[in-house]
Protein backbone atom coordinates (compact mmCIF):
# COMPACT_ATOMS: atom_id res chain seq x y z
CA UNK A 1 0.00 0.00 0.00
CA UNK A 2 2.32 2.82 -1.58
CA UNK A 3 0.86 5.73 0.76
CA UNK A 4 3.66 7.68 1.79
CA UNK A 5 3.36 9.91 4.68
CA UNK A 6 5.16 13.18 4.21
CA UNK A 7 4.71 14.67 7.77
CA UNK A 8 8.28 15.71 8.25
CA UNK A 9 8.31 17.61 5.55
CA UNK A 10 5.25 19.41 6.35
CA UNK A 11 6.98 19.64 10.25
CA UNK A 12 10.14 21.40 8.62
CA UNK A 13 8.11 23.68 6.45
CA UNK A 14 6.40 24.83 9.71
CA UNK A 15 9.51 24.73 12.03
CA UNK A 16 6.98 22.46 14.28
CA UNK A 17 9.23 19.94 16.50
CA UNK A 18 7.66 16.28 16.94
CA UNK A 19 7.40 16.72 20.70
CA UNK A 20 5.29 19.85 20.04
CA UNK A 21 3.23 18.41 17.59
CA UNK A 22 2.47 15.34 19.95
CA UNK A 23 1.62 17.41 22.88
CA UNK A 24 -0.40 19.24 20.69
CA UNK A 25 -2.29 17.29 18.52
CA UNK A 26 -2.67 14.31 21.93
CA UNK A 27 -0.71 10.62 21.18
CA UNK A 28 2.55 9.95 22.11
CA UNK A 29 6.01 10.95 20.69
CA UNK A 30 6.99 7.34 19.57
CA UNK A 31 3.39 6.77 17.88
CA UNK A 32 4.08 10.04 16.09
CA UNK A 33 7.29 8.96 15.48
CA UNK A 34 5.48 5.39 13.67
CA UNK A 35 3.29 7.71 11.39
CA UNK A 36 6.00 10.22 10.42
CA UNK A 37 8.11 6.84 9.05
CA UNK A 38 4.95 5.36 7.92
CA UNK A 39 4.75 2.05 10.01
CA UNK A 40 1.27 2.09 11.05
CA UNK A 41 -1.76 0.48 9.42
CA UNK A 42 -3.95 3.46 10.00
CA UNK A 43 -4.75 7.14 10.98
CA UNK A 44 -7.99 8.88 12.81
CA UNK A 45 -9.69 10.72 10.77
CA UNK A 46 -9.38 12.96 14.13
CA UNK A 47 -5.73 12.12 14.42
CA UNK A 48 -5.10 13.77 10.81
CA UNK A 49 -7.87 16.58 11.04
CA UNK A 50 -5.65 17.65 14.54
CA UNK A 51 -2.17 17.82 12.76
CA UNK A 52 -3.94 19.63 9.99
CA UNK A 53 -4.94 22.04 11.90
CA UNK A 54 -1.76 22.76 14.08
CA UNK A 55 0.22 23.01 11.21
CA UNK A 56 -2.65 24.83 9.02
CA UNK A 57 -2.30 22.62 5.99
CA UNK A 58 -4.49 19.69 4.25
CA UNK A 59 -4.34 15.90 4.40
CA UNK A 60 -2.63 16.26 0.82
CA UNK A 61 -0.14 17.93 2.25
CA UNK A 62 0.70 14.90 4.43
CA UNK A 63 -0.01 12.15 2.69
CA UNK A 64 0.57 11.09 -0.74
CA UNK A 65 -0.19 7.61 -2.86
CA UNK A 66 2.15 6.40 -5.21
CA UNK A 67 0.13 3.85 -8.17
CA UNK A 68 0.72 0.44 -7.57
CA UNK A 69 -1.49 -2.37 -9.18
CA UNK A 70 -1.28 -4.44 -5.76
CA UNK A 71 -3.57 -2.03 -4.47
CA UNK A 72 -6.54 -3.80 -6.79
CA UNK A 73 -6.24 -7.06 -5.07
CA UNK A 74 -8.77 -7.25 -2.39
CA UNK A 75 -6.62 -9.95 -0.37
CA UNK A 76 -3.70 -7.45 0.03
CA UNK B 1 -2.03 -3.21 24.07
CA UNK B 2 -4.93 -5.28 25.94
CA UNK B 3 -3.84 -6.39 29.52
CA UNK B 4 -6.33 -9.02 31.57
CA UNK B 5 -6.87 -6.44 34.33
CA UNK B 6 -7.93 -8.54 37.36
CA UNK B 7 -7.96 -7.66 40.56
CA UNK B 8 -5.78 -9.67 42.94
CA UNK B 9 -8.78 -11.23 44.55
CA UNK B 10 -9.73 -12.16 40.76
CA UNK B 11 -5.87 -13.35 40.79
CA UNK B 12 -5.70 -15.15 43.56
CA UNK B 13 -8.99 -16.90 43.14
CA UNK B 14 -7.56 -17.78 39.10
CA UNK B 15 -4.10 -19.53 40.61
CA UNK B 16 -6.84 -21.14 43.58
CA UNK B 17 -8.27 -22.31 40.70
CA UNK B 18 -5.61 -23.57 38.71
CA UNK B 19 -3.95 -25.85 41.59
CA UNK B 20 -7.76 -27.20 41.59
CA UNK B 21 -7.62 -28.63 38.20
CA UNK B 22 -3.82 -29.36 38.43
CA UNK B 23 -4.88 -31.60 41.82
CA UNK B 24 -7.55 -33.19 39.72
CA UNK B 25 -5.00 -33.62 36.90
CA UNK B 26 -2.95 -35.65 39.08
CA UNK B 27 -5.67 -38.02 40.84
CA UNK B 28 -6.60 -38.89 37.44
CA UNK B 29 -2.89 -39.71 36.82
CA UNK B 30 -3.58 -41.70 40.20
CA UNK B 31 -6.32 -43.90 38.41
CA UNK B 32 -4.10 -44.64 35.65
CA UNK B 33 -1.56 -46.40 38.25
CA UNK B 34 -4.11 -47.94 40.21
CA UNK B 35 -5.22 -49.83 37.06
CA UNK B 36 -1.93 -50.85 36.21
CA UNK B 37 -1.43 -52.03 39.13
CA UNK B 38 -5.18 -53.67 40.29
CA UNK B 39 -7.92 -53.24 38.06
CA UNK B 40 -9.99 -54.11 41.04
CA UNK B 41 -8.99 -50.72 42.47
CA UNK B 42 -11.12 -48.99 39.80
CA UNK B 43 -14.04 -50.36 41.49
CA UNK B 44 -13.72 -49.01 44.95
CA UNK B 45 -16.13 -46.69 46.73
CA UNK B 46 -16.66 -44.69 49.31
CA UNK B 47 -19.57 -44.46 51.40
CA UNK B 48 -20.16 -41.93 54.35
CA UNK B 49 -22.62 -42.43 56.97
CA UNK B 50 -23.05 -41.02 60.43
CA UNK B 51 -20.70 -43.51 61.81
CA UNK B 52 -17.89 -42.23 59.23
CA UNK B 53 -16.99 -43.21 55.53
CA UNK B 54 -15.45 -46.40 54.38
CA UNK B 55 -13.90 -47.95 51.22
CA UNK B 56 -15.91 -50.69 48.87
CA UNK B 57 -14.52 -52.83 46.71
CA UNK B 58 -17.34 -54.25 44.18
CA UNK B 59 -15.50 -54.91 41.02
CA UNK B 60 -18.91 -56.10 39.91
CA UNK B 61 -19.52 -52.37 39.42
CA UNK B 62 -17.26 -51.97 36.61
CA UNK B 63 -19.78 -54.29 34.13
CA UNK B 64 -23.11 -53.06 32.47
CA UNK B 65 -26.58 -53.71 33.93
CA UNK B 66 -27.01 -56.37 31.56
CA UNK B 67 -24.17 -58.22 32.22
CA UNK B 68 -23.86 -58.09 35.88
CA UNK B 69 -27.66 -59.16 36.50
CA UNK B 70 -26.31 -62.19 33.81
CA UNK B 71 -23.19 -62.59 35.96
CA UNK B 72 -25.88 -62.83 39.80
CA UNK B 73 -27.08 -65.27 38.20
CA UNK B 74 -24.39 -67.83 38.19
CA UNK B 75 -22.62 -68.73 41.48
CA UNK B 76 -19.64 -66.35 43.02
CA UNK B 77 -19.78 -64.16 40.35
CA UNK B 78 -16.86 -61.65 42.20
CA UNK B 79 -14.72 -64.72 42.72
CA UNK B 80 -15.07 -65.65 38.93
CA UNK B 81 -14.47 -61.75 37.94
CA UNK B 82 -11.15 -61.62 40.14
CA UNK B 83 -10.03 -64.95 38.32
CA UNK B 84 -10.33 -62.79 35.12
CA UNK B 85 -8.98 -60.06 36.39
CA UNK B 86 -5.61 -61.89 37.47
CA UNK B 87 -5.10 -62.60 33.40
CA UNK B 88 -1.93 -60.13 32.81
CA UNK B 89 -3.75 -60.07 28.78
CA UNK B 90 -7.18 -58.71 30.74
CA UNK B 91 -5.13 -56.17 32.73
CA UNK B 92 -3.55 -54.78 29.98
CA UNK B 93 -6.30 -54.39 27.90
CA UNK B 94 -8.20 -53.04 31.18
CA UNK B 95 -5.36 -50.41 31.46
CA UNK B 96 -5.59 -49.23 27.45
CA UNK B 97 -8.74 -48.80 28.17
CA UNK B 98 -8.38 -46.46 31.67
CA UNK B 99 -5.40 -44.65 29.29
CA UNK B 100 -7.73 -44.21 26.39
CA UNK B 101 -10.15 -42.62 29.40
CA UNK B 102 -7.90 -40.27 31.22
CA UNK B 103 -4.75 -39.51 28.81
CA UNK B 104 -7.40 -36.66 26.92
CA UNK B 105 -8.69 -35.46 30.05
CA UNK B 106 -5.30 -35.06 31.82
CA UNK B 107 -4.31 -33.00 28.67
CA UNK B 108 -7.67 -31.37 28.97
CA UNK B 109 -6.85 -30.72 32.65
CA UNK B 110 -3.24 -29.20 32.49
CA UNK B 111 -4.24 -27.65 29.92
CA UNK B 112 -6.73 -25.37 31.56
CA UNK B 113 -4.76 -25.37 34.65
CA UNK B 114 -2.16 -23.76 33.19
CA UNK B 115 -4.38 -21.61 31.10
CA UNK B 116 -6.10 -20.28 34.12
CA UNK B 117 -2.64 -19.97 36.30
CA UNK B 118 -1.09 -17.57 33.17
CA UNK B 119 -4.40 -15.42 33.69
CA UNK B 120 -3.93 -15.06 36.86
CA UNK B 121 0.23 -13.76 37.02
CA UNK B 122 -0.36 -10.28 36.91
CA UNK B 123 2.39 -8.57 34.99
CA UNK B 124 2.66 -8.42 31.08
CA UNK B 125 0.00 -9.63 28.98
CA UNK B 126 -1.60 -12.44 30.38
CA UNK B 127 -4.40 -13.07 28.42
CA UNK B 128 -2.03 -13.37 25.42
CA UNK B 129 -0.16 -16.04 27.59
CA UNK B 130 -3.21 -18.37 28.66
CA UNK B 131 -5.35 -17.75 25.34
CA UNK B 132 -3.29 -21.05 23.53
CA UNK B 133 -3.54 -22.89 26.52
CA UNK B 134 -7.00 -22.58 27.01
CA UNK B 135 -7.44 -23.03 23.09
CA UNK B 136 -5.67 -26.19 23.64
CA UNK B 137 -7.85 -27.65 26.39
CA UNK B 138 -11.03 -27.07 24.74
CA UNK B 139 -9.28 -29.67 21.71
CA UNK B 140 -8.57 -32.14 24.61
CA UNK B 141 -12.38 -31.45 25.26
CA UNK B 142 -13.18 -32.73 22.36
CA UNK B 143 -10.69 -35.97 22.29
CA UNK B 144 -11.97 -36.71 25.55
CA UNK B 145 -15.81 -36.41 24.70
CA UNK B 146 -14.85 -39.09 21.79
CA UNK B 147 -12.46 -40.96 23.47
CA UNK B 148 -13.99 -41.63 26.74
CA UNK B 149 -17.05 -43.56 25.51
CA UNK B 150 -14.54 -45.83 23.65
CA UNK B 151 -12.45 -46.87 26.78
CA UNK B 152 -15.18 -47.37 28.51
CA UNK B 153 -16.84 -49.72 25.85
CA UNK B 154 -12.92 -51.49 25.72
CA UNK B 155 -13.02 -51.66 29.78
CA UNK B 156 -16.49 -53.12 29.79
CA UNK B 157 -16.52 -55.48 26.76
CA UNK B 158 -13.08 -56.76 28.35
CA UNK B 159 -14.77 -57.37 31.97
CA UNK B 160 -17.97 -59.12 30.29
CA UNK B 161 -16.00 -61.63 28.61
CA UNK B 162 -15.25 -63.09 32.40
CA UNK B 163 -19.04 -63.95 32.00
CA UNK B 164 -20.03 -64.32 28.11
CA UNK B 165 -17.11 -65.45 26.61
CA UNK B 166 -18.57 -64.32 22.94
CA UNK B 167 -19.19 -60.52 24.53
CA UNK B 168 -18.25 -58.32 21.36
CA UNK B 169 -17.21 -54.88 21.58
CA UNK B 170 -20.41 -52.90 22.51
CA UNK B 171 -20.37 -48.97 22.25
CA UNK B 172 -22.65 -47.80 25.01
CA UNK B 173 -23.42 -44.54 24.88
CA UNK B 174 -25.72 -42.34 26.91
CA UNK B 175 -26.56 -39.83 23.44
CA UNK B 176 -28.25 -37.18 25.71
CA UNK B 177 -25.35 -36.29 27.80
CA UNK B 178 -22.59 -37.28 25.17
CA UNK B 179 -23.99 -34.77 23.12
CA UNK B 180 -24.23 -31.97 25.56
CA UNK B 181 -20.62 -32.61 26.70
CA UNK B 182 -19.74 -32.67 22.92
CA UNK B 183 -21.34 -29.26 22.61
CA UNK B 184 -19.61 -27.96 25.63
CA UNK B 185 -16.37 -28.58 24.49
CA UNK B 186 -17.08 -26.83 20.73
CA UNK B 187 -18.44 -23.75 22.95
CA UNK B 188 -15.11 -23.94 24.37
CA UNK B 189 -13.37 -24.13 21.61
CA UNK B 190 -15.71 -21.70 20.00
CA UNK B 191 -15.11 -19.20 22.83
CA UNK B 192 -11.13 -19.31 22.52
CA UNK B 193 -11.54 -18.59 18.66
CA UNK B 194 -13.30 -15.74 19.56
CA UNK B 195 -11.03 -14.42 22.00
CA UNK B 196 -8.23 -15.11 19.59
CA UNK B 197 -10.03 -12.95 17.10
CA UNK B 198 -10.73 -10.06 19.49
CA UNK B 199 -6.98 -9.62 20.37
CA UNK B 200 -5.66 -9.79 16.97
CA UNK B 201 -8.17 -6.97 16.17
CA UNK B 202 -7.07 -5.17 19.32
CA UNK B 203 -3.61 -5.11 18.02
CA UNK B 204 -4.77 -4.52 14.86
CA UNK B 205 -6.37 -1.37 16.18
CA UNK B 206 -3.21 -0.45 18.16
CA UNK B 207 -1.59 0.29 15.32
CA UNK B 208 -3.73 2.94 14.29
CA UNK B 209 -2.56 6.19 15.39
Amino acid sequence: MPVVVNLDVMLARRKVRSKELAQAVGITESNLSLLKSGRVKGVRFSTLAAICCYLDCAPGDILDYVRSEDDLRHDA
Amino acid sequence: MIEARLTLGQSRACKAIAIAFAAAAAFRLAIICAAALAPQLMAVTIACDRHGCAAQAAPLNLLPDDVRALAETGPDPERVLQDHLGSRGVRQVLLAGQMVIDVPVIGLLLSVAWGIWALGRTEGRALDRSLPWLRRGALFALIAVMAVPLGQALQTTQLAQAFDPDAAFALRVNLGRWALNLLLALVALAVSWALAAGLRAEQDLAEIV
